[in-house]
């Protein structure tokens, strides 16, 4: 399976950290570790647990699925509808891709 | 859509407006945040970083609000109760791209005419209109653009939005007032109170804000009266004259004004400025090392 966002687990928690607007600081607090433990987990230098995979979807409200295995290829059905606002609106391209992306981070298997 | 399809449809949205206030346990005289009403509703609000939108719903069940970070904070916060609107009439999935470039067939869309009803009337009812007037010794016959800019503030809309919804929703002002507090640029105002020109916020905070949360970004400042203490380190006197006092906002947290006597106090929750992500993460501080190596080891 191919996807747009990082290829590895340790490329989609940074991804999804970052998208969920904190810090590495304040997210080593909220799992009571150090900051650079975080830093070497997104950096693939330290495994991560199932159950700290679960810790870490929950906090950047995103589904476990998409942290293991990453964006499924098919386009969920909301970003159809921003393709045809891609037709039809003033959107930038930009804005659209990075909409786009962020829908299928969200997406939890079977929507 | 005729003009009685659209009263009917007008009168839906100002019911459901006020169903979904009451479920988030907003009485109809109170101010209200849009993005945590969403939150207790179940609704996930995302910021993000898209300036050719104003905002988006995404239906299912996950529901989500994504809103442009881009537009000042009372159009994000009007464009979050829109957007909410979306979510209650279950119109699925919809997307809102800039105000100014909405085409013609999209504003004579009834769902968007619904969903604007109803953020309007969500944000802005009547009753919380009249009150807040009423406690600060306003009154429609004299307001002046200062009065409206103070009680957009406190409404958590823009300055020009409550003089739209006054005018064309409440109809509580004539065309010929909305003209003469239109003249008045938001800009103008925050220079004629401050003394100086002031491009970020400008919030005015009096003892009628108590239990509405101040929502401020880093470099905003705080109108307030004299009598007003601050706890908290996000926080920084300007300046303070026999009358009123200048409060400078630093730093991202939760910071609290309160009355010399007593009588009230109000959170003020700050976010840094242009502040992507989760919205429930708006208000986080950043921890000091120290402090989560202390965590750590514990």
């Amino acid at each position: 399976m191919t996807t747009k966002s990082g290829e590895s687990i340790s490329d989609r928690l940074r991804e999804a950290r970052e998208a969920s607007g904190l810090s590495q600081a304040q997210v080593a607090k909220r799992l009571a570790l150090h900051r650079p433990t975080i830093s070497e987990i997104e950096a693939g230098r330290r495994k991560v647990s199932a159950e700290e995979i679960e810790k870490f979807a929950s906090i950047y409200g995103v589904p476990v699925d998409w942290i293991v295995r990453g964006a499924n290829e098919d386009e969920p059905g909301d970003a159809r509808i921003l393709m045809a606002a891609r037709e039809i609106s003033k959107m930038n391209e930009v804005d659209i891709s990075r909409l786009m992306k962020m829908l299928q981070m969200l997406r939890k298997p079977g929507d | 859509m005729n003009k009685l399809q659209q009263e009917k449809l007008a009168l839906e949205a100002i019911a459901a407006a006020l169903r979904a206030r009451k479920e988030v346990g907003m009485g109809l005289a109170d101010a209200v945040s849009p993005i945590d009403a969403a939150q207790k509703l179940g609704v996930e609000v995302r910021l993000i970083d898209t300036p050719s939108m104003e905002g988006m719903y995404v239906s299912g069940d996950n529901p989500q609000i994504f809103l442009s970070v881009q537009r000042p904070a009372g159009r994000r916060n009007f464009t979050c109760a829109h957007e909410l609107g979306h979510h209650k009439f279950n119109h699925g999935t919809q997307y809102d791209e800039l105000l100014a470039q909405k085409s013609a067939a999209r504003q004579g869309d009834p769902k968007e005419f619904m969903a604007d009803c109803f953020a309007a009337f969500f944000m802005m009812p009547k009753t919380a209109i009249d009150s807040g007037l009423n406690k600060r010794g306003m009154s429609y016959a004299s307001l002046k653009p200062k009065d409206v800019y103070a009680l957009s503030n406190w409404l958590g809309v823009g300055y020009k939005t409550l003089i739209s919804h006054l005018q064309f929703g409440t109809r509580a002002i004539s065309r010929d007032a909305a003209e003469r507090l239109n003249q008045s640029k938001p800009q103008q105002i925050r220079q004629m109170l401050l003394g100086h020109a002031q491009s970020s916020n400008l919030h005015i905070v009096d003892s009628h804000w108590s239990g509405r949360p101040v929502d401020c970004e880093v470099g905003d400042l705080i109108l307030t009266t004299r009598d007003v203490f601050f706890e908290g380190s996000g926080l920084a006197l300007l300046k303070s004259d026999d009358a009123r006092r200048v409060v400078e906002v630093l730093r991202p947290g939760i910071n609290r004004l309160v009355s010399a006597s007593g009588h009230w106090s109000t959170f003020v929750r700050v976010a840094r400025r242009s502040f992507t992500g989760r919205a429930c993460y708006r208000f986080e501080e950043e921890p000091n090392e120290e402090a989560v190596d202390s965590i750590a080891k514990f």
